[in-house]
């Protein structure tokens, strides 16, 4: 086994004699009449770029080369704990994967023992990989050997679920592309994958995925998907009983003839995947008609001439995201539920946190806010009654130490509100005021005044206009029956309910 | 500040593909077909699409196919996952009209139903003016608050109090105001509040996820004939005290700020 960087070096140590040879040929070009021609300031200028170039060559794979070792050693300490599970493991069918990863692991330290390490780099991904599917076969076996309520007792998720319901995951999700959707062959793979698998097939339905699809992942890899995915089948049966749902439908291809293998169903299929560790195309049979939203999904064609949303609008993918979180959640016990925040958020309240009192310290409220160790200390402490009093206390205590922040921006609104003319016309006069100071300014000064004023005029011109707008719009507001109204309360939580109907009490009643 | 008219089989269209049916503050009965209407979905939402597409809010491009407008997509995300939203609802005889208030992302929608049947969808620049625009549906009073006057009580003290006031018995009412700390001519202006408002609703800050109100921050408000806005309003749990408080539309717009706010940095 060579390495490059040994021809690197030898490189490297040729570029002092070249150098050497540089000055001997300028100096030959002098010594005949002391000036050197042009004939031999061209031949000194290509000896001299290709030293150049050379050079340049040998800093570039130097560079590589160091960034490869560097990566390497990385890689390395991961596999460690990784080599340390695989030797360990006692599973008998396992044993040839055993042995050929220990091959794999020589194979890689000799290749950095050679330093070369673009070679040990990529022995040690294919290494990674190996090691990863082997322990993913492992646990598959072990999981085969659950009974089905074992399985309802265990998380089969992945270590990624809470990134998978992240604002940037939808993100990324919203551009993302599947390999082969939308293609006859994938639909096809599908249908047979959904038909169930056996001895005889299996081998092959699972390599012609692989060549739709991949790869990555290999055969091998999506052959453990799909031993997940059968144990994931069996946890979706059970815990799906103990929840009282019914099994997810099938796709009804008559109403639907492209919907299996299509963009949307791998886009919903890749969000079950990723909190679930399994590639999309099997995720996607957990459930199959997940990720067909819209009023479409009822409709006999014909009926609704027009076509479906595209499934990248955000408003059909918070849909098919939703219907991810509520699979896992109602056969899975999973998920964190859709819930992220969107970090914009804050910008449209504005001024809302600025009107806080720089006083309000986090400190002072940390038993008041649900820290998780201020409620376990007080839940050891006392039970519930004595938490709910403790924070009914602070709470009307923080409400009360507010009073002066509440004034101060009641005295802003009224000024948004009310005192809008008194405002703009002191706006006018503070920019008439600098105006008339800066006579001699330049023009675009006073611009960018006049923008300014604008600007805030238009800020506070909304307020004014939202709220006179709100006193119009009475008049223009339908008259419910309180009966109606109160049909609308489906999706308010029963302790919040609790109180809106306590002080609704004190109007209706 | 745009406004726009919606029907509500466009609604309905658009609620369809985020799988959503409940929108807090109407639940989804708003959104269904009419018994009028023959009660049947398919000709519902062909009808529903017809109308966006007519309105120019569903529009279909050779390389991005069929999407709703930006400013659509935005508004149906408020309503179908908001983090905030605030509930109007005023009295009228012995019915209401609601106006609902859509805080999701970076969009504030406001919204509510009118005669026609249609729903009027509001786009705010910010939580400010959205917020004026409940206190001016609640009809608060314009005048700034000049005393601050606040009465803490219990909720079964206020309800004999409100009981008492609602039922004829005026003195007794106001002797029990009185009694809780509150000066004469104040009583008097609860009592009247109580008993005759010139308006009178409930406000409620409904903090949500996952497309539920999980905890809620409610006020009665009600204004009495003289123009003074009294808001009534639990600061804690329904355990705790029932708060009686001198209010305004300056006033009134600045707690709902001050609770959004306190509420941001409690869960940030």
């Amino acid at each position: 086994m060579t390495s490059n960087i040994s021809t690197i070096r030898a490189a490297e140590a040729k570029i002092p004699r070249w150098r050497e040879q540089l000055r001997a040929l300028r100096n030959e070009g002098l010594a005949d009449d002391g000036v050197v021609d042009a004939e031999e300031q061209a031949e000194i200028d290509l000896v001299e770029s290709q030293i150049d170039s050379a050079q340049r060559l040998i800093a570039t794979r130097l560079q590589a080369w160091e960034a490869n070792k560097r990566a390497y050693e990385q890689l390395r300490s991961g596999l460690e704990t990784g080599l340390g599970e695989v030797a360990r493991c006692e599973v008998a069918a396992l044993s040839g994967d055993q042995r050929a990863i220990a091959d794999s692991a020589t194979q890689v330290t000799q290749a950095a023992t050679a330093e070369d390490y673009a070679l040990a780099v990529s022995l040690a991904n294919g290494l990674t990989r190996a090691i990863e599917l082997f322990l993913q076969q492992v646990e598959n076996e072990r999981l085969n050997g659950l009974t089905d309520e074992e399985l309802t007792e265990i998380s089969l998720s992945d270590d990624a679920i809470e990134e998978v319901f992240s604002e940037e995951y939808m993100r990324e999700l919203m551009t993302m592309e599947f390999r082969g959707e939308g293609t006859p062959e994938l639909r096809d793979v599908i249908k047979e994958i959904e038909k169930g698998l056996s001895s005889t097939n299996r081998t092959e339905v699972i390599g012609d995925l692989a060549e739709i699809v991949g790869t990555p992942p290999s055969a091998a890899e999506l052959d453990a998907d799909y031993e997940r995915f059968l144990v994931l089948c069996r946890q979706r049966d059970a815990i799906g009983d103990e929840n009282n749902q019914t099994e997810p439908d099938d796709v009804d291809e008559e109403k639907h003839p492209d919907f299996v293998g299509s963009h949307e169903q791998l886009m919903f299929g890749k969000v079950l995947g990723d909190a679930l560790g399994i590639h999309e195309v099997f995720a996607t049979l957990l459930s199959p008609t997940g990720g067909l939203v819209g009023p479409g999904n009822d409709l006999i064609p014909g009926v609704m001439a027009s076509p479906h949303l595209s499934p990248d609008n955000p408003v059909a993918l918070h849909g098919t995201v939703h219907d991810a979180a509520g699979y896992l959640q109602s056969f899975h016990n999973e998920g964190p539920g859709y819930n992220y925040r969107d970090s914009d958020f804050e910008d449209a309240l504005i001024g809302a946190i600025d009107l806080l009192p720089d006083s309000w310290g986090a400190d002072a409220l940390l038993p008041l806010t649900g820290q998780a160790s201020g409620i376990y200390y007080w839940t050891m402490e006392a039970g519930d009654e004595y938490i709910e009093a403790r924070f009914d206390e602070g709470i009307v205590a923080l409400e009360q130490a507010l009073a002066d922040a509440r004034n101060g921006a009641s005295d802003q609104i009224d000024q948004i509100v009310f005192a809008i003319e008194e405002a703009k016309q002191d706006l006018s006069d503070r920019a008439e005021a600098l105006r008339d100071d800066m006579v001699d300014a330049a023009e675009e000064v006073e611009e960018d005044l006049r923008d300014l004023v604008d600007e805030v005029e238009n800020e506070l011109l909304e307020a004014r206009d939202a709220f006179e707008d709100g006193v119009d719009r009475v008049a223009r507001s339908a008259v419910e029956t309180y009966e109606e109204a109160s049909a609308a309360a489906r999706s308010i939580g029963e302790g919040a309910m609790e109180k809106l109907n306590a002080v609704a009490n004190f109007i209706w009643n | 500040m745009t406004t726009i008219k919606m029907h509500p089989s466009e609604l309905a269209y658009a609620f369809s593909y985020s799988e959503t049916v409940d929108i807090i503050g109407w639940g989804r009965d708003p959104f269904l077909p009419t018994t009028q209407a023959d009660g049947d979905p398919k000709a519902w939402y062909a009808d529903g699409a017809a109308r966006l597409s007519a309105a120019g809010r569903l529009v279909e491009t050779p390389d991005k196919g069929l999407n709703f407008t930006e400013e659509l997509t935005a508004g149906v995300l408020a309503l179908v996952d908001p983090a905030l939203v605030l509930l109007v609802e005023r009295k009228e005889g012995k019915g209401l009209r609601r106006l609902t208030i859509h805080m999701g992302h970076d969009t504030v929608l406001g919204m509510s139903h009118t005669p026609d049947g249609m729903f009027e969808l509001t786009r705010y620049a910010d939580l400010t003016a959205a917020t004026a625009a409940c206190v001016g549906f609640l009809g608060a009073a314009r005048m700034p608050v000049q005393a601050g006057a606040r009465i803490e009580s219990t909720q079964d003290a206020l309800k004999e109090v409100h009981q008492l006031a609602t039922s004829g018995q005026s003195d007794k009412a106001i002797a029990n105001l009185v009694k809780l700390g509150a000066s004469a001519p104040d009583a008097a202006s609860i009592q009247r509040a109580i008993a005759e408002p010139s308006a009178a609703g409930v406000l409620s800050l409904l903090f949500c996820s996952d497309n539920v109100a999980r905890s809620a921050k409610p006020f009665s408000v009600m204004t009495a004939p003289e123009d003074e806005t009294w808001i009534l309003f639990p600061p804690a749990s329904l355990e705790g005290p029932m708060v009686i408080e001198r209010s305004s539309v300056s006033a009134l717009t600045a707690r709902v700020m001050i609770e959004v706010a306190i509420w941001l940095r409690l869960t940030e």
